[in-house]
C-alpha cells in the first residue's frame, strides 16, 4: 500500500537572537515517518519538543531547514487548502465574521460556487445548526472548536493537522468532540495528524501513535491496537499506556 | 434608572432650571447673562438667517478632510515603519516630539510661514490627527495575532485580501480609538484656529461664528454658538463613534 504522507529526514532550526548574533537552535532533528490515507496519527511529546513546529512544516507554513514532505509522492513546498492546520489557540476563527462567514471564507477565496449550501451542510455536520449567525465571541469553547473544524473541512482537505485542539476543554465537551472527529473520519477520506498531551486522548482516537522526544526526534512509533478504548481493565491497555508515558517522560 | 436617555434628559432639565434660577435671583445684565429664551431665539436666528449650519458643515468638512488625509498618511507611515527599522526609529522620534505639541501652538509659526488662509487651518487639523492615528494604527497593526496571518498563509490569501479582510478588521479597535482621539483633538484645535482668523472665503466655520458674536457683543448669540458646538461634539463623539463601535468591534467582542 502506498504511503500517503511521507516525512523524509526533516530538520529545522530557529534562529535565536543572542545579543545581535544569530544562533541556530535545532528543534526538529532528523524526523522521518510515513502515514497511510485515512489514518489518524496522534503525536505525543513533552512541551517544547517541536510538535507545533512539525505541523507548521507539514502544512508548508514554515520551510524545513532540510528534508522533505511528500504527499502522494509529490514534494510539497507551498501551503494549500488541501492541508489545513487547526491552531491551538482560539484565534483561528476571525472574530469579525460570524460562524457561516468564517466557514465560507476559504470557499470565497477559492471562488467556489454554492458556498452557502456547502457551509450549511458542514455546519450541520459539526452540529452547529442554529448558530450560523453567531459571532465567535458568543460561542462556548466547544462550539468554537466545532466551528474551527467546520472551516477546516470547508475546502474538503485531504489532510487535517490538529494542534492540541481540545486542550482547553472540559472532559464532557472533549468526549463529544472526539465523537465528532471519528464521525467525520468515518464519512470522509480525511487523514489526520493530531497533536496532544493527553495519552488517553491519543489512544482513544489514533490508528497510529508517535512520541516525540525532547531533542526533536521521534522516540517511539507504533500502531495503536486500542482505538476507541479508554479502559484500564482491558488486557494490555495499561502496559501500552505506561509504555507511551515512559517515552514522554524520558529523563 | 432603567433608561439612560431619560436620565440624560433629566440632567439637561436640571441644567436649564439652574441657569434660569441663577439668572432670576442674580442681578445680571442680559448682555452678560442672557435668558434661555433669548438664547433659543438666537439659535433659530443663527440657523434661519446666519447660515450657522453651513459654517458647521464647513468646519466638519475641514475635519473630515484632515482625518481622511491623516488616515492615508498614517497607513503609509505604519507600513514604512513596519518594513524599515531605521524609519521606525525616526518615526518614533518625530512622534515623541510632535505628539505632545497642541495644534494651536503651531499657529504663530504657521502665520509666519503659510499665512492666514485655509492652508494653515488644514495643517493644524492634520497635525492634531496624524500623531494619535499613527500611534494607534501601529499598535493595532502590531497587535494582530500571528495566528490570523498563519490562517491567511494556509489559504494562500493574496495581498489585497489580506489587507482588506484581515489587517483592517483585525486592527479596527485601535483604528476607531485613534479616530476618536483624532476627532477630539482636531475639533478643539479647529475651533481655536477659526476663532483666531477664520477660514478663507469669509465663511470662517463655527469658531469664526463665535468670534463674531463676541466682537459684536451678541451674548445670546455667543451662547447659542456654544450650544451648537457642544451638541455637534456630543453627536460625533457620543453618537456617531458609539454607533460605529456598536456595529463593529462591540458586536464582534473585540473592544479594547
Ligand atoms: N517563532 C519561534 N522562534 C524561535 N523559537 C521558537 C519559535 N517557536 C517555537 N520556538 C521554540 O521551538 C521549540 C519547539 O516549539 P514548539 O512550539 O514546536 O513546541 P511544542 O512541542 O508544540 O510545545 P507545546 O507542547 O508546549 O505546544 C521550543 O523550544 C520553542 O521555544
Ligand atoms: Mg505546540
Amino acid at each position: 500500500m502506498n504511503d500517503y504522507l511521507e516525512i523524509k529526514n526533516l530538520y529545522f532550526s530557529y534562529n535565536d537572537d543572542n545579543q545581535g548574533i544569530k544562533e541556530p537552535r535545532k528543534v526538529i532533528d532528523n524526523i522521518s515517518f510515513n502515514i497511510q490515507k485515512k489514518s489518524l496519527l496522534c503525536i505525543l511529546g513533552p512541551s517544547g519538543c517541536g510538535k507545533t513546529t512539525l505541523l507548521k512544516i507539514i502544512a508548508s507554513l514554515v520551510p524545513p531547514s532540510a528534508g522533505k514532505v511528500l504527499f502522494d509522492g509529490k514534494v510539497l513546498k507551498n501551503p494549500d487548502a488541501g492541508r489545513i492546520l487547526i491552531f491551538q489557540d482560539d484565534n483561528q476563527l476571525f472574530p469579525w465574521l460570524n460562524v457561516i462567514e468564517n466557514i465560507s471564507m476559504p470557499l470565497r477565496l477559492s471562488n467556489i460556487n454554492g458556498r452557502e449550501k456547502i457551509a450549511l451542510d458542514i455546519i450541520n455536520k459539526v452540529h452547529l445548526t442554529g448558530f450560523e449567525n453567531y459571532y465567535p465571541h458568543r460561542l462556548s469553547g466547544g462550539m468554537k472548536k466545532r466551528a474551527g473544524i467546520a472551516r477546516a473541512l470547508a475546502t474538503s482537505p485531504d489532510l487535517l493537522l490538529m494542534d492540541e485542539p481540545f486542550g482547553s476543554l472540559d472532559a464532557q465537551t472533549r468526549k463529544k468532540l472526539h465523537k465528532l472527529v471519528l464521525e467525520i473520519k468515518e464519512k470522509t477520506d480525511l487523514t489526520v495528524i493530531f497533536v496532544t498531551h493527553d495519552i488517553h486522548e491519543a489512544i482513544f482516537l489514533a490508528t497510529d501513535i508517535a512520541v516525540m522526544g525532547k531533542s526533536g526526534t521521534i522516540a517511539y512509533q507504533t500502531k495503536n491496537n486500542f482505538s476507541g478504548i479508554s479502559d484500564f481493565s482491558v488486557t494490555g491497555f495499561s502496559d501500552f499506556y505506561n509504555k507511551l508515558y515512559s517515552f514522554i517522560d524520558e529523563p | 434608572m432603567k433608561k439612560p436617555i431619560l436620565l440624560k434628559f433629566l440632567w439637561v432639565c436640571l441644567f436649564i432650571v439652574l441657569w434660569e434660577t441663577v439668572r432670576l435671583t442674580g442681578n445680571f445684565s442680559p448682555l452678560v447673562y442672557p435668558s434661555l429664551l433669548s438664547i433659543i431665539k438666537s439659535l433659530f436666528h443663527a440657523f434661519s438667517s446666519e447660515g450657522i449650519a453651513i459654517q458647521l458643515l464647513l468646519s466638519f468638512a475641514v475635519i473630515a478632510f484632515g482625518i481622511t488625509a491623516g488616515i492615508i498618511l498614517a497607513m503609509i507611515a505604519v507600513m514604512a515603519a513596519h518594513s524599515s527599522a531605521i524609519f521606525e526609529s525616526f518615526l518614533k522620534f518625530v512622534i515623541s516630539v510632535f505628539h505632545p505639541l497642541p495644534g494651536i501652538a503651531l499657529l504663530p509659526v504657521l502665520l509666519l510661514w503659510v499665512g492666514t488662509g485655509i492652508e494653515s487651518i488644514l495643517i493644524i487639523v492634520l497635525h492634531s490627527v496624524i500623531w494619535p492615528l499613527i500611534t494607534n494604527l501601529y499598535t493595532g497593526y502590531r497587535s494582530i495575532p500571528a495566528t490570523y496571518t498563519l490562517v491567511a498563509d494556509n489559504y494562500s490569501m493574496g495581498k489585497k485580501d489580506r489587507f482588506l479582510k484581515i489587517t483592517l478588521p483585525a486592527s479596527l479597535p485601535y483604528f476607531l480609538a485613534g479616530s476618536r482621539i483624532a476627532f477630539a483633538r482636531s475639533w478643539r484645535a479647529l475651533i481655536s484656529a477659526e476663532m483666531l482668523f477664520g477660514a478663507a472665503g469669509g465663511k470662517g466655520g463655527i469658531g469664526w461664528f463665535l468670534y463674531n458674536k463676541r466682537v459684536f457683543m451678541d451674548s445670546s448669540g455667543l451662547f447659542a454658538g456654544l450650544l451648537v458646538i457642544v451638541v455637534a461634539g456630543i453627536l460625533t463623539e457620543e453618537v456617531f463613534f458609539t454607533i460605529l463601535e456598536n456595529k463593529t468591534v462591540k458586536k464582534w467582542g473585540m473592544s479594547i
